[in-house]
């Protein structure tokens, strides 16, 4: 038995692992797990609905028109110089996202205490999947905001798009890291306290007023600017107008501190969520 | 000798109990506001730092585990045993990672599959070829495997007609189907199976044995955690013992067995008589004040021989009048098997009748030569059919029909299979050709 017990062993549990014994590793090698994940997602997604995936592109077009007769016809909020029609839709698609990414996530935990109390997977797969599943929807909601860019460009009504394009698909992943991250945060909190389940639903709801979603920055009064900019996804979604119809106050400064937001939210999401994890199934 | 493939060094486990694992912010809040409005605010404070954290007491903790050590080598089969609530689902949770310990480690060596039920991860909207995927996957079979065994799969679960029906529209039994046949295919060298053989119809468990031993006779390590002595003697090489979260013995399953079935068949440890100290203040609509077992002469026992016949007493209280009430109670074997259901409106006028508020004493008579020997639990329960179950005790008591020379095993020495000791009427006619 001694001699035999020298070997080497191809995995210790312990009590509990190190603070950054993230186990990326794992995920990389569960990386057709995640993508199965995706496809349920998808696939169940708009299940039992008449119109099923027409919803994706169906919700920011009502969305929208919602938006331009309240905020831009009814409170004449204006809109950068550009057609309401496409200002409203860059902030709406990029939020939905944002909220797909928050909201899906940040119920991990207690929506999965079942398959999580059966068997061992890494369980930062889930909310990965859902931040990907997001993009799908994603994807096909911004092939709707080209076309309705192209017709406002088709028929020559001042919108051009700027060299910042490049910076969409980075702008795209802040903003998946950022709601993954304090999706994350927050269904590690939600294993002791439940409460935070129902301050995530209007809590979203109204992080949009202070989001920049439905006006243009450069409406805000001087006094309360510098206290809007403080919120990541201002800065992210005016870059995204700015690529897509030049028109938004983006800064280097701004993205560089949104950049900077984002990753370190998500790092403290991906820690939180990896202590959690390993005990989480014996208090819910 | 093989060399270890699990290597459990004094692993402890413990849970708290109480209200902290739901703990709110409302809770801990409406306590506080409570206090202070009742103006008894020091009391409010102390309670919230108790479920808060830190001031906890040892009663508030309960060890699953303590200092377990096994050494499980490459080939083992074994088998765990206990009581419920004597921690195998616990170390099962453990070595399967689904919770860390407490204190101590595990070492293991090569790849766990474990199966602690079937077809976790399915989804009813997606197809039974989805579904076979999604399953796999996440038990720990890669996609190429599965693309591999696909065929066989599908065959083992004999849903070849519905591969593309979304598997809501299947049976419970279909869906369970399908998942045994993908775990069947789960080929890490180390297995942990809790249970899951006690489904299907009876064909299909035959069929999952057969896979069992299979997997067995390749060589591969396989813990199995099952109430069932009978399958445990068939399939395992080795036993553990687990009691209260200690490791009472270890040794060859047989022997495991019979110490496990020997210490549980102790006077002592047999609860036949149930009898609640207090009425709770605020009632249920029915409540089971008592139940014991007593033979002929009214002697409370727990055992009793197979060939004397005994009576069960009932006693309990009903809060509320119903138009239509029935007592049933049914005998369950060591394996879980519902040996026997009896209903108060069986021999009684009481059927469709409305039952009064009171205390209700009632005996039901278990005649001799009915049972097989072994160790029975009782669960009682009473309601409307089909509408409401006003009263529901599980295993309450328990008690044991012993053998003595009788018809059964006198010829042979060896026990009869079977669920049921009844003698039946034969009638031999002989000619001498």
């Amino acid at each position: 038995m001694s001699s035999v017990d020298k070997e080497t062993w191809d995995d210790i549990i312990g009590p509990t692992r190190g603070l950054l014994d993230l186990k990326f590793g794992e995920i990389w090698k569960h990386r057709d797990l995640l993508y199965m994940f995706v496809w349920r997602d998808f696939k169940t997604a708009y299940k039992q609905t008449v119109l099923g995936f027409l919803w994706v592109v169906l919700q920011p077009v009502l969305m929208m028109a919602v938006y331009i007769v309240v905020f831009s016809r009814i409170a004449r909020i204006p809109t950068d110089g550009v057609p309401p029609a496409v200002f409203f839709l860059c902030g709406i698609i990029l939020w939905n996202y944002f909220t797909h990414c928050l909201t899906r996530t940040a119920n991990t935990f207690v929506q999965n205490s079942n398959i999580f109390g059966k068997i061992y997977f890494p369980r930062l797969l889930t909310p990965l999947s859902k931040t990907l599943s997001g993009l799908i929807n994603l994807t096909v909601q911004f092939a709707l905001l080209i076309a309705v860019i192209l017709y406002f460009v088709y028929t020559g009504q001042g919108i051009h798009m700027t060299g910042y394009l490049l910076m969409v698909p980075v702008l795209i992943l802040l903003t998946g890291c950022l709601g993954l991250g304090t999706g994350l945060i927050i269904s590690s909190l939600t294993v002791t306290y439940r409460d935070l389940m129902f301050v995530v639903s209007f809590g979203v709801q109204l992080l949009m007023f202070a989001s920049a979603v439905f006006y243009p920055v450069s409406i805000i009064p001087e006094e309360y600017r510098s206290a809007i900019l403080w919120n990541p996804m201002v800065h992210i979604l005016e870059a995204f107008r700015y690529a897509m119809v030049g028109a938004g106050a983006h800064s280097l400064t701004g993205i560089l501190y949104a950049s900077t937001f984002a990753l370190v939210t998500l790092f403290s999401g991906i820690v939180i969520f990896n202590r959690v994890e390993q005990t989480f199934i014996d208090s819910v | 000798m093989h060399r270890p493939v699990i290597s459990i060094e004094n692993v402890s486990k413990r849970y708290r109990l109480g209200e902290f694992d739901s703990a709110s912010l409302g809770r801990n809040l409406s306590r506080r506001v409570h206090a202070w409005l009742s103006g008894n605010n020091s009391r409010g404070i102390r309670e919230h730092a108790d479920t808060a954290g830190g001031t906890a007491s040892d009663s508030d903790y309960i060890w699953a585990l303590r200092s377990v050590s096994l050494d499980i080598r490459e080939g083992d089969i074994v088998g765990i045993i206990g009581k419920n609530g004597a921690g195998k689902s616990t170390l099962l949770k453990i070595i399967s990672r689904i919770t860390t310990p407490t204190e101590g480690r595990i070492k293991i060596r090569g790849r766990i599959g474990s199966l602690l039920e079937v077809g976790t991860g399915m989804h009813p909207e997606m197809t039974a070829r989805e579904n076979i995927y999604i399953n796999g996957m996440i038990i720990g079979i890669k996609r190429q495997e599965i693309n591999r065994l696909f065929d066989e799969i599908v065959d083992f679960s004999g849903c070849e007609l519905f591969l593309d029906t979304p598997i809501k529209r299947f049976s419970t039994g279909m869906r369970v189907r399908l998942g045994f046949a993908v775990a069947a295919f789960l080929d890490t060298e180390i297995l942990i199976v809790d249970e899951v053989l006690a489904v299907g119809d009876l064909q299909f468990q035959k069929k999952c044995m057969g896979k069992m031993e299979e997997i067995g006779s390749e060589g591969r390590t396989i813990l199995f955690v099952s109430h069932n002595m009978a399958t445990l003697k068939v399939f395992c090489n080795k036993g553990v013992e687990l009691n209260s979260g200690r490791i009472v013995k270890t040794g060859p399953m047989d022997e495991i067995i019979k110490h496990y079935m020997d210490l549980n068949s102790d006077e002592s440890s047999l609860t036949s008589h149930y009898k609640t100290e207090s009425v709770p203040a605020v009632a249920d609509k029915a409540e089971l004040l008592e139940i014991f077992l007593a033979d002929a002469d009214g002697n409370h026992i727990s055992r009793i021989n197979v060939n004397q016949g005994f009576n069960i007493h009932i006693k309990w209280k009903l809060n509320i009048e119903v138009p239509f009430l029935r007592v049933c109670m049914e005998f369950i074997d060591a394996a879980g098997t519902v040996v026997l259901m009896t209903e108060d409106t069986d021999s009684t006028d009481l059927y469709g009748k409305p039952r009064k508020p009171g205390v209700y004493s009632q005996t039901v008579t278990v005649p001799a030569l009915l049972l097989m020997p072994g160790i029975y639990t009782v669960t009682v329960f009473a309601g409307m059919p089909r509408v409401e179950r006003i009263l529901e005790e599980n295993n309450i008591i328990q008690f044991e029909i012993t053998e003595n020379n009788t018809h059964l095993s006198s010829v042979t020495g060896e026990m009869r299979s079977g669920y049921i000791s009844t003698p039946l009427k034969w009638e031999i006619l002989f000619s001498d050709v």
